[in-house]
């Protein structure tokens, strides 16, 4: 009798260690990575080796970074998402270059002038999504618009001023690691994105803003009556995501050089689309989810679309297969659990 | 007791038209139509004339059967967002395919692809599998835009010249072709209002329990709005491909946030089952109308994209202020 339930007992436990184990959706995102390297590899020879891992994980850094944001946003609310990153990170791509024009002098007042256009553009929306009830997906592609028209008429098409030297570096440069013999190059954008991940997680789980945040985004009724501010706290997370998307352009600026008007808002690379992607590979959602699974899910979509790009596939057929990867990852992850 | 006193004094108020114009949701946006038909009155010259009229409306009447399009799908508590995709991949399919000899078999397959990938497709994620609105329509957007792309990454093919020719004509030599179209998309629109289908759109868009509970196939009555959508979207791609006489994926871009912005100008509620299809008529004319002002009032073509965002941002806040007024707790 007692050795059933002991068996039992072990059984259940396995099948809930294994389930555990395979249905959790960061474990699946990083499968997923793991999958699409090993297909990359019989695609594509020299893949899989350590500087071109490095150099798809840098390219991943910069979707990493507009996910960070989104992540953000996607946990504060069951159907917020947020197209305006693209623009935003325009914005921060000109506005840096214009005030750094080459001088590393000027690179704290660009940081400073690039945070601050983000948290104004970022707070248009939230103001608009959490005061005045728009939906968020059509007030943030409004003020894509919005910013689109601003950075033509004050450009008029000509773009002024380049990065400094320091941003350089840190955008696109190395660090040089010696280990047994090996020279290691890890880019600096990497490091930096590994603290971000540290910082996000530790936000997200272990303070009373990662509380607050999951609090509104699963029910945000409850969040009210137990007396959060809700719309204050709406507003502040796209605040926040305009001003990460902002600082993700003046990196930007530093891994390509010169400012160009179609990093953000062109069709080459959709950062709305792809950073989506990400964070639902992640397993995020309403008041659930961690950075680290987005961290998974942007690499996949780098990696996927540098793949395709390699393979031949020309902009349209990319943002097709995007389009089905999502909504295969949509029917698997996100349906709503309804009887009617 | 108190609900027999209630009725009572309802009674008493006259119920004439005026009254139920005013009291209806669409009201406010017929008020901003009359002055913005006033303003423009004075800016274009010749307003009233039919040749004015018939160049207006040719590029009203896609925005006006988009817009019919979307207050369908939201009415029904959905939203489409793959709807400016689903026009360009229309355009770009049919140019890429047309020839001088195959023109009504082209539209009319072209057609069906739509009612298939717009309606069919969107209405079975959202119905059937119980996806997000939103972000179900917007990967279905991406699939078709990217299809567009892919079949025409620049702008080109071919449009028969009698075929764009024709929009721009009249019928019986005083009925521009556009509104003629337009004349026909109403009595399609108004022969499905008049069906029980259409009476519980607004059943399952308001109170979807409710709807469930008095018996309503709620799961094929979404399907069944977003195919009444596409059917509208289809005959604005047709609209759209002898307006443009070319196949490019960036056509349908902007009729998506304008047909949005027309539904909530026209009193359309986005949380479904509120407003109705005159209203949205009236806010696809009200975002026509401004949009001619910004072209008479000679703004630099560097301004023009800011101004109509700032319109629509403009209009869409413009739209929500009656909702604060409603429940608290509501976000």
């Amino acid at each position: 009798m007692n050795e059933n339930v002991k068996i039992n007992n072990f059984n259940i436990k396995i099948k809930s260690f294994f389930r555990r184990v395979f249905l959790d959706k960061v474990i699946i995102a990083y499968l997923l990575v793991l999958l699409l390297f090993v297909a990359g590899e019989i695609f594509l020879k020299g893949f899989l080796t350590f500087s071109h891992v490095m150099a798809v994980l840098q390219a991943s850094f910069f979707v990493g970074i507009i996910a960070l944001a989104q992540t953000f946003v996607v946990i504060s609310g069951k159907e917020d998402f947020d197209l305006s990153v693209g623009a935003t990170l325009t914005v921060g791509v000109l506005l840096g270059a214009a005030i750094l024009n080459g001088k590393n002098t000027n690179i704290f007042y660009a940081l400073i002038a690039v945070l601050i256009a983000g948290f104004i553009f970022g707070t248009i929306n939230g103001l608009g999504i959490a005061y005045l009830g728009i939906s968020p997906l059509i007030m943030t592609l409004a003020l894509a618009m919005v910013i689109e028209g601003i950075l033509l008429f004050v450009t008029k098409g000509f773009l002024y001023g380049k990065a400094s030297s320091v941003l350089e570096l840190i955008g696109k440069d190395f660090l040089n690691i010696k280990l047994f013999g090996h020279l290691l190059k890890i880019p600096w954008v990497n490091i930096i994105w590994l603290v971000l991940l540290l910082l996000s997680v530790l936000i997200l789980n272990r303070t009373r803003v990662g509380l607050v945040l999951r609090g509104v985004g699963s029910n945000i009724r409850a969040a009210e009556l137990l007396g959060v501010r809700v719309k204050m706290v709406k507003t502040l997370v796209y605040s926040f995501s305009g001003m990460v998307s902002a600082f993700m352009g003046l990196l930007l600026l530093g891994y390509v050089g010169t400012p160009n008007i179609s990093l953000g808002l062109g069709h080459k690379i959709n950062y709305p689309m792809l950073s989506i992607i990400a964070v639902i590979i992640g397993g995020i959602g309403g008041g659930h989810g961690s950075y680290v699974g987005a961290v998974a899910g942007s690499i996949f979509v780098v990696t996927l679309n540098s793949i395709l790009t390699t393979l031949g596939f020309d902009d349209g057929s990319r943002m097709a297969i995007s389009g089905v990867v999502l909504l295969i990852l949509l029917i698997a992850y996100t349906r709503r659990s309804k009887n009617i | 007791m108190n609900f027999n006193k209630k009725s009572g004094i309802n009674n008493k108020i006259s119920k004439g038209l005026f009254y139920k114009i005013y009291k209806d949701t669409s009201f406010p946006s017929l008020v901003i139509f009359i002055l913005l038909l006033i303003a423009n009155a004075i800016l274009q010259p010749n307003f009233f004339s039919l040749s004015v009229i018939k160049t207006n409306f040719m590029t009203f009447t896609p925005l006006i059967l988009v817009a019919i399009a979307q207050s369908i799908v939201i009415i029904s508590g959905s939203i489409d967002f793959s709807v400016g995709a689903s026009l360009s991949f229309f355009t770009c399919m049919t140019a890429y395919f047309m020839n001088d000899k195959n023109v009504f078999l082209v539209i009319f397959l072209g057609f069906l692809t739509i009612v298939l990938l717009n309606g069919l497709l969107n209405g079975i994620l959202i119905g059937r599998l119980n996806l997000q609105p939103l972000i179900a329509t917007y990967s279905t957007q991406a699939i078709m835009l990217g299809l567009a792309m892919f079949i025409m990454p620049v702008a080109g093919g071919y449009v028969p010249k009698f075929f764009y020719k024709f929009y721009s004509s009249f019928l019986f030599k005083f009925i521009p072709v556009p509104v003629m179209i337009l004349i026909v998309g109403f009595v399609i629109w108004y022969i499905i209002s008049r069906t029980v289908a259409y009476k519980y759109i607004y059943a399952v868009g308001g109170f979807e329990d409710g709807a469930f509970a008095s018996g309503i196939k709620v799961k094929n009555i979404r399907v069944l709005s977003h195919l009444i959508a596409s059917i509208f979207i289809g005959i604005a791609g047709i609209c759209l491909l002898m307006l443009s006489g070319t196949g490019e994926w960036r056509n349908g871009t902007p009729y998506l946030i304008n047909s949005v912005a027309a539904a909530l100008i026209g009193g359309v509620s986005l949380r479904g089952g509120k407003g109705n299809i005159i209203g949205a008529i009236f806010g696809a004319l009200i975002i026509g109308l401004l949009n001619n002002i910004i072209f008479f009032a000679k703004v630099s073509s560097y301004y023009q994209i800011f101004a109509k965002g700032m319109i629509i941002l403009l209009a869409l806040s413009l739209a929500s202020i009656p909702k604060l007024y409603e429940a608290k707790y509501k976000i």
